[in-house]
């Protein structure tokens, strides 16, 4: 026997201790913690900024919260409540931060899938990703290297950054549905993305495209069984 | 803006990989916790913290082997639920006997020969909780020590000092139980 074998030792025995807990009962967790869960996958991929929520008082966390609310207000200058037909908004000093309004009554998974009825010329089917809660696609013009990206997501765990540093948000019409549209093109070349809550999902298309052709697209999705 | 998008993207790819980790096993998680904290506020808030350490720094996570991620979770989620319950019933940091530690205690091949896998086993899993964490994570997962450490949010000296008294307790148990056989 050797530390290999010990080592496998360890594992069996990590393996053994937890098995009693193969059929954990449910449980129902609280608010509290969803919606931490939520931040906590919602922000994944950046540095935890926040101060850990363990052990503390509800009275502390409002009182350091809204701390922070002061402080960040102070150090960016203001932040701004927005708020639109369809999505409320935190604008900050580079960035807007958006939440669907309502979210009651619309499927907790991707039950059906919208496409785009069209793509320009040029364009094809370059990747596709799902999981239970959002589907994203992405054609790529391969001479030019420009992309288009539709995503859609669940209403539920949608919360996205916008960059509004130096761009407006502005509300257009797809198909009688109100969206937000940001139009980043300039000299460089063209680029927008359009988001809206067609009431079951929120749709995202970000492409090299201006704003009218955005739009154009935004108009053409449709489910993917009506093609 | 597109480059931006494809970063989100990459990102987006584990962090459902990651919500789909905790929806399969969050009661387990839970349960887990529980069974050290009995208090539901307090369980619920180890299983959170688990997933900001590895949110954190999620490459730590998705470099270990997909089969080994539960039970690495479930090392990380006990080592937080004993700092919790230490910290809500202040229980100082245990105390590691500095003097009586040796460096470099190796376990020769020779010193298993006579002992059961059995026997071992049942050691192994009678170890303090915070030893044996530690000597899972550096003998079974092959983290150096360093790695341990940051793993568990524990200093570098206590990783040190109770993997050492982890192989010595190791030691003691092979010396003896060969003893016994001669």
């Amino acid at each position: 026997m050797n530390e290999n074998v010990f080592a496998e030792i360890l594992g069996e025995s990590l393996k053994r201790e937890y098995a009693k807990f193969d059929d954990a009962p449910e449980h129902k967790f609280s608010l509290k913690h969803r919606l931490a869960m939520r931040h906590i996958f919602s922000h994944y991929g950046k540095a935890r900024k926040e101060p850990r929520v363990t052990c503390r008082s509800l009275k502390r966390r409002v009182f350091i919260a809204l701390a922070i609310v002061i402080f960040m207000t102070f150090l960016v200058g203001g932040l701004v409540i927005s708020s639109w037909e369809k999505f409320r908004g935190v604008k900050y000093a580079d960035n807007t931060h958006i939440f669907p309004d309502d979210i009651e009554n619309c499927p907790k998974t991707i039950e059906y899938i919208y496409s785009l009825a069209y793509v320009p010329d040029g364009f094809e089917l370059f990747e596709t990703d799902s999981s239970p809660i959002y589907v994203y696609t992405r054609y790529k013009n391969k001479l030019t290297n420009e992309s288009i990206f539709l995503r859609q997501t669940v209403k539920s765990v949608f919360d996205a950054h916008l960059n509004t540093e130096y761009y407006p948000i502005e509300e257009v019409d797809i198909n009688g549905i109100p969206a937000l549209c940001i139009d980043f093109s300039d000299e460089d070349g063209d680029d927008s993305l359009i988001v809206w809550d067609n009431g079951d999902y929120i749709l995202e298309i970000s492409a090299d495209l201006d704003k009218e052709g955005i739009v154009d697209l935004a108009k053409s999705t449709n489910l993917e069984n009506f093609k | 803006m597109i480059g931006i998008s494809l970063s989100i993207i990459e990102n987006e790819k584990q962090r459902n990989e990651l919500a789909r980790f905790y929806s399969k096993n969050k009661n387990r998680f839970y349960a887990i916790a529980m069974s050290k904290l009995h208090k539901k506020e307090q369980s619920e808030d180890a299983v959170q913290e688990l997933f900001l350490r590895i949110a954190d720094n999620p490459d730590k996570f998705f470099e270990i082997p997909l089969e080994n991620r539960l039970n690495y979770s479930e090392v990380v989620l006990r080592n937080i639920a004993i700092d919790i319950f230490n910290k809500m019933n202040k229980i100082p940091e245990e105390s590691l006997c500095c003097e009586d530690i040796e460096d470099n205690i190796t376990l020769e091949d020779s010193l298993f020969d006579r002992i059961s896998r059995d026997e071992i086993l049942k050691f192994v899993d009678n170890l303090p909780p915070m030893q044996r964490n530690v000597l899972i994570m550096r003998c079974f997962y092959g983290f150096s020590i360093d790695e341990v450490s940051q793993r568990l949010n524990i200093s570098l000296d206590a990783a040190n000092k109770r993997l050492t008294l982890a192989r010595k307790a190791v030691r003691k148990f092979i010396d003896e139980r060969n003893v016994d056989y001669e």
